[in-house]
């Protein structure tokens, strides 16, 4: 087992090793006025959220919490991992039926 | 002492791992009928060398207004953060380089920061073709981190513990876990192939709907890291399915030669996993972003959650 001043110490060199590596390619640069990708002028704009986005992502993360609790307490399972997976079901089945 | 081993490994995982860029590039040409890289070294191994190469020593064509500090600063993180994580990857023994009580959760968060740098890298563009890219990332995100989590914590239940030495040591006592989770290991599958940006999961890079996407406006070394950290990371997943649900580095042995023999078997799985992902990914064709969040949402999650479940009832009833 390594020890927490190990495991930073690695880390360390492991920034410096790909700084290094990265500092070792060319440099030069050349700056474009606009985003050349489409070979035609493009400005920037904002990306369009939806509403049902943002329930996903919020779903997204009552279980991703819910699953890592469920790995943590992986030795013990008992009544909250159930309570915290029927929890889970139950968050899926709310997903906005439309957007299905 | 430390230093020389950590760099050592590094460089052998890098090496691997584009090793491993070529086996799947030969892979996927010959499902469709190609020949695929064949003019660098011996049968275009070497192609993946000469690609970084080149693209070490071409300028870079930064967009004005671009974020500088933060397109320097993203591609060194990934870099570290993947290269940390596959320190972790027991490969001659049941103990990898670097190991603590629950590792396991440290890689994974270190896997989702990975894809935070590249939303980061996306967004710090001026450019709309990067920023949909970027926006198409967080999306993709949100679809296969569940069932990876619910995979691995199927994995964690059977071996009862989240640190990778203890789940490799449990399978040599016993069996690969893969007899017992069947379900999660194609999800787990499906999940890499999301994270490694693979068809038919390559939605924020889309070449032909979003010229590149998250990478579209960048070049040069930068480019080149990117690419490598992409490798790094198809070797990491695959190195993780390998150890989680094949036992990692366990096989038949004989004694005086065991760390070679565990290299040995580790390899031949790793080749067998990434050839399947290479295979999987060269008969799919690309889904759009919202039919990948349907697949994973309502086709791997219950796949994965079904094989939790099962595994939980059957540890309440003390059967594993």
């Amino acid at each position: 087992m390594s020890s927490m001043a190990e495991l930073f110490y690695t880390l360390i060199i492991l920034f410096i090793f790909s700084s290094l590596l990265y500092f070792s390619g060319k440099s030069l640069k050349r700056v474009n006025k606009n985003p050349f990708a489409s070979g035609e002028m493009v400005f920037p704009q904002r990306v369009q959220y939806l509403l049902p986005w943002l329930f996903s992502l919020i779903a997204f993360i009552a279980v991703d919490a819910t699953v890592l609790l469920i790995v943590v307490s992986a030795s013990t399972v008992n009544i909250v991992t159930i309570a915290c997976l029927a929890l889970v079901v139950l968050s899926f089945l709310l997903i906005p039926w439309s957007e299905r | 002492m430390m230093a020389a081993y950590i760099i050592l490994a590094v460089v052998l995982f890098m090496i691997l791992s584009l090793i491993l860029e070529w086996v799947d590039r030969k892979v996927y040409a010959h499902v469709q009928h190609r020949v695929g890289p064949f003019v660098a070294g011996y049968h275009g191994i070497l192609q993946p060398v000469a690609d970084l190469l080149k693209l070490m020593n071409k300028d870079e064509v930064v967009v004005e207004g671009s974020d500088e500090q933060l397109l320097h600063l993203m591609p060194i993180l990934s870099l570290t953060f993947v290269l940390f994580s596959l320190l972790f990857v027991p490969v001659a023994s049941v103990e990898g380089l670097l190991s603590f009580k629950g590792d396991l959760i440290i890689i994974l968060a270190f896997s989702v920061l990975i894809h935070l740098f590249y939303i980061v890298t996306g967004l710090s563009q001026r450019s709309i073709f990067a920023s949909v890219g970027a926006a198409r990332w967080g999306q993709l995100l949100i679809s296969f981190e569940i069932p990876l989590l619910i995979s691995v914590a199927s994995v964690a239940l059977v071996a009862n513990s989240v640190t990778l030495s203890e789940i490799v040591s449990f399978q040599s006592n016993s069996f690969p876990i893969i007899l017992l989770s069947p379900l999660s290991f194609i999800a787990a599958v499906f999940a890499s192939l999301a994270k490694i940006e693979k068809t038919p999961f390559s939605v924020p890079d889309a070449e032909t709907e979003i010229a590149g996407g998250w990478l579209s406006e960048i070049s040069g070394r930068r480019l080149a890291i990117f690419r490598i950290v992409t490798d790094l990371k198809y070797l990491l997943l695959s190195a993780l399915i390998v150890t989680l649900f094949l036992g990692g580095p366990l096989g038949p042995t004989v004694s005086g030669i065991e760390p070679l023999l565990s290299v040995f078997w580790f390899l031949v799985k790793l080749v067998f996993v990434a050839i399947l992902l290479s295979y999987v990914r060269g008969i799919v064709a690309r889904y759009r972003i919202d039919q990948v969040i349907r697949f994973f949402w309502f086709k791997i999650t219950p796949l994965a959650a079904v094989n939790l479940i099962v595994l939980i009832f059957l540890r309440m009833g003390k059967v594993i």
